[in-house]
């Protein structure tokens, strides 16, 4: 299971222990156990065959974020991201997982079950907690803070092509995630309002399925390979100039994570590259025609106060953090205040808030002082992990709005002259 | 360690705080020197007193204790390399009390460096000892390492800010050294000996620092030079000239190639040396000492001069030094960061004296140092599972130590004994000088059982 490359990575480690400051899960706790060296020497003891496989081992891969804060900043460039992720492989071939996530990832393998589940919520939305686990399952997140489901899939409600009213500028695909298909449809409404606005072409692919990083970050590399098969397959094959993403999650995956995992299990990587190299956050998009929107010209009132929380995946999945900065400060009547730690993560971390539900509050804690700090009204991210968490846990009198950086934009366009 | 010693000391701090699981010891086995050693159990007191109650049993059960801060060191000072226990303090972190009117704070000796630094940086002080592992490094292992910094030239090293501490001996007593004042001659200094005890003299558990108040400003100049020698004349003539800055730091010609390579700065690399230089104080003196040293480099032969005009532009001169380590951990997997020191004088010679040894052995090493004060890191870099390419580096560490030695220095400047230089402790002090520091050892830890097999 481990490349040879990946033992490299490990014994590149020289254990100075400088990763012990960006690493959320050791700034609680303290112990090396719990930091991105003390995890590395889990692994090599492993490998070296003076550790077996226990429960312990797997708590301490299985509650590394996998942040990515550790392998960015890295003096030695040790990519330890990687190499958890690899572990959690090995693991899962030895373990097999805990039910509760086998049903999820069934789910999630099969967008179908994934809607029956997420629409019996929608009757109660205890239901939903119990099976859709992943997203929805959050330990921390009280029932009632919990977005409603979308009432269709936003998939089903889109023709698969959307052409500009005005001139064509360009065309991409959208790569709708899950979060987008099955809750915050919004997003999805907004992303495709100011693409047409921009005057591109939207291709929305309808036999896409769920990217699985949720699955593969887990482990469970088998379920998740006929889904990256099928929206690789897909995604080749569509003539368009770029691949729209408004997850960060789905895009990192497609970015990095997809690529990466194939190279490591001994794949033809080819395909998965070349559309890795297509992908794009929307944020991107929209900064790189920021001055071409077609924003409303007068704001009146106060400016609205937004701070921007970076999720993981975005600013070091796929490098994006100035993009969205750009486009905040560029929205008329927008002022945007910088919050401490914004490039921290947000405790949420996919299931890890349902696994490690002391670490991950404590770490949700933290971002949310300095989203308080910061006295914004909004705060704008690019994932709807985050979102989810961090609307979970401001409390309804903070009047603390969460939202996608693209529903701001859309917020702002002008109305559309008819 | 029996199992009813385990438990015993497993309920002084309560099942969370202790811990014997392999998975939980492989992570207490090592630094950031090469050697890994398991201890048998892991123990985070939060108090004074339940350090004292693990002493109590340690001492009388005769097991060894190794104490443990962010385990950052190089000389594998925190290696347990005798088993037993280790006590890491990493979660006794709160800051105690920051007395503006008297200049001081007191912490525990978990909080980090860097958490220090912010806090009293906002009520408009510094606490100067800044290591470059401050994000990391914790105030008692600062403190037991006698840790100095970049600002070390000017400003001194931990010892110098350290008005007192509560430190727990080997037999369980808790003693306290020194106060509040700023002036103290009431008996021994004991709180200067504690400090750089590496752990062989007790366990501190409270500190008490100086502060001082923010310099207003600060400016940076960067110099190349052409020859080495000119470089650090350089510093001697800047010294020799009356101006002590904050900061005078120098990287050689394969450090500066090595950044280049990683981070493509604009760096020069055809010279053999580079100086950056950091003067802070006020507005006015500021101005007069840039250009004071400006006319001392040009004297000194520097064949480009560079004066940030801003603190941004400082920031990217001073990326160059901060990005040394790190490009050069990026040539090969391991690394041996050395720190020995000689008097400013002699820095050209023991540059070239390193640079010819590490040759002969074959072994590709970066030098940069804290120029101002004769503290070199030469790092080698090598890997480790190449056992043969490793003895070469140990070697080539023997035999920079006399010749550091030879040239008026000293073993370590600021890393510390540890594991790591141990063996040359006969090198570097006399019979006598030996002799004594047994006996402070034996005072202090007749058992033998704090910190064993490192320096004494
Ligand atoms: C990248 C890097 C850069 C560095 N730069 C510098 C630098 O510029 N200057 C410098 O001086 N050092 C530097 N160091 C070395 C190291 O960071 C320092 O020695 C630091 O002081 C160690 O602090 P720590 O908390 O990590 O202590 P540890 O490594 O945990 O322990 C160091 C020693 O202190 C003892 N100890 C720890 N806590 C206590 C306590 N409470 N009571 C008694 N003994 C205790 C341990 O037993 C051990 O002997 C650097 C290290 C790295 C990896
Ligand atoms: S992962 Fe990188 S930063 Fe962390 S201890 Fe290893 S080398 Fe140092
Ligand atoms: S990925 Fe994040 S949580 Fe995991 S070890 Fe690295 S910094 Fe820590």
């Amino acid at each position: 299971m481990f490349s040879q490359a990946i033992e490299q990575d490990l014994h590149h480690c020289r254990k100075c222990g400088m990763c012990q400051q960006v690493c959320p899960t050791y700034k609680i706790t303290r112990q090396e156990y719990f930091a991105p060296r003390g995890r590395a020497q889990i692994v090599k003891h492993y490998l070296e065959g003076d550790l077996k496989i226990s429960p312990r081992v797997e708590q301490a891969l299985m509650s590394c974020m996998l942040c990515d804060a550790c392998a960015a900043f890295c003096p030695s460039g040790v990519r330890i991201d990687r190499l958890f992720r690899n572990m959690r492989l090995e693991l899962d071939h030895i373990f097999g997982k805990p039910f509760s996530k086998r049903i999820l990832f069934s789910a999630l393998s099969k967008s179908s079950r994934a809607w029956k589940a997420s629409a019996a919520a929608r009757a109660g939305q205890s239901l939903l907690v119990d099976t859709l686990g992943l997203q929805l399952k959050v330990g921390n997140i009280p029932i009632e803070k919990l977005p409603r489901p979308n009432k269709k899939p936003f998939r089903q409600t889109t023709p698969e092509k959307l052409s500009p009213k005005n001139k064509k500028v360009g065309r991409v695909a959208y790569f709708v995630g899950c979060a987008t298909d099955l809750i915050y449809g919004d997003v999805g409404n907004a992303m495709l309002e100011v693409l047409l606005r921009l005057g591109i072409e939207v291709v929305v692919p309808q036999d896409q399925v769920c990217c699985s990083a949720p699955m593969f970050l887990s482990g469970a590399a088998k379920q998740a390979l006929p889904n990256i098969f099928k929206n690789l397959d897909i995604f080749d094959s569509v003539d368009v100039d770029a691949i729209v993403v408004d997850c960060a999650t789905c895009g990192s995956a497609l970015k990095k994570g997809i690529p990466e995992l194939l190279e490591d299990l001994g794949m033809d990587a080819e395909k998965s590259k070349r559309v890795a190299a297509k992908v794009k956050d929307i944020s991107q998009i929209v900064a790189e025609h920021v001055d071409d929107l077609p924003i409303q010209d007068s704001c009146s009132g106060e400016p609205l106060s937004v701070t921007y929380h970076d999720p993981c995946h975005l600013i070091r999945g796929m490098g994006v953090s100035e993009e969205p900065r750009k486009i905040l400060r560029s929205l008329p009547g927008v002022s945007l205040v910088n919050m401490e730690g914004a490039n921290e993560c947000c405790g949420g971390g996919g299931s890890y808030q349902f696994d490690n539900v002391d670490l991950s509050r404590e770490i949700t804690l933290k971002k949310k002082h300095n989203i308080f700090a910061t006295g914004a009204k909004i705060v704008a991210t690019g994932c709807p992990g985050c979102r989810l968490t961090l609307a979970g846990n401001l409390s309804d009198d903070d009047c603390t709005e969460v939202v996608h950086t693209i529903e701001l934009v859309r917020r702002s366009l002008a109305k559309e002259p008819e | 360690m029996r199992d009813e010693i385990k438990k015993e000391l497993a309920k002084i701090v309560g099942p969370d705080r202790a811990t014997d699981a392999p998975e939980h010891l492989v992570t207490y086995s090592f630094d950031a020197y090469t050697e890994e050693h398991l201890p048998e159990i892991v123990l985070f007191p939060v108090t004074t007193e339940e350090v004292s109650a693990i002493m109590k049993v340690a001492y009388r059960e005769d097991v060894p204790v190794t104490p443990r801060g962010g385990g950052s060191n190089l000389a594998g000072e925190s290696i347990p390399i005798r088993g037993g226990i280790v006590v890491c303090l990493t979660k006794m972190d709160k800051i105690l009390a920051i007395d503006t009117g008297s200049l001081t704070a007191t912490v525990q000796p978990g909080v980090v460096n860097l958490d220090l630094q912010k806090a009293v940086e906002k009520l408009g002080f510094m606490y100067p000892p800044d290591p470059a592992s401050w994000a990391v490094a914790t105030m008692g292992g600062t403190v037991a390492t006698n840790a100095g910094g970049p600002r070390t030239l000017k400003y001194g090293v931990t010892k110098d800010y350290l008005l007192g501490l509560t430190v727990v001996l080997a037999n369980g007593d808790v003693l306290k050294t020194g106060g509040r004042t700023l002036k103290n001659v009431t008996g021994y200094n004991l709180t200067t000996l504690l400090c750089g005890s590496e752990g062989t003299l007790g366990i501190i558990t409270e500190i008490i620092v100086r502060l001082v108040p923010r310099p207003l400003a600060s400016r940076t100049v960067r110099a190349d030079f052409v020859k080495l020698e000119d470089c650090s004349d350089a510093v001697s003539a800047i010294l020799a000239g009356g101006i002590i800055p904050a900061s005078l730091e120098l990287m050689d010609q394969f450090t500066v190639r090595a950044v280049e390579k990683s981070f493509n700065l604009g760096l020069p690399v055809d010279v053999e040396g580079i100086l950056l230089i950091q003067v802070d104080g006020g507005p006015e003196t500021l101005e007069r000492e840039v250009k004071q040293i400006e006319a001392v480099l040009k004297e000194k032969h520097a064949v480009n001069i560079v004066s940030a005009a801003d603190a941004a532009e400082a920031d990217r001169l001073w990326l160059a030094r901060r990005s040394a380590g790190t490009a050069l951990m990026r040539i090969k997997p391991n690394i041996v960061t050395e720190d020995v020191t000689v008097p400013v004088s002699n820095l050209t010679a023991m540059i070239r004296k390193v640079v010819e040894i590490c040759e002969r052995n074959g072994i590709s090493v970066g030098v940069f140092a804290h120029a101002g004060d004769g503290n070199l890191h030469p790092c080698m870099v090598f890997d480790r599972r190449d056992e043969e390419e490793y003895q070469r580096v140990l070697k080539a560490c023997d035999e920079l130590v006399p010749e550091a030695l030879a040239l008026g220095g000293t073993l370590s400047g600021e890393h510390g004994i540890g594991l790591a230089k141990a063996p040359f402790m006969p090198l570097a002090m006399d019979s006598v000088a030996l002799r004594v520091m047994h006996g402070i050892k034996d005072y202090f830890d007749p058992k033998g059982i704090l910190n064993p097999g490192k320096f004494v």
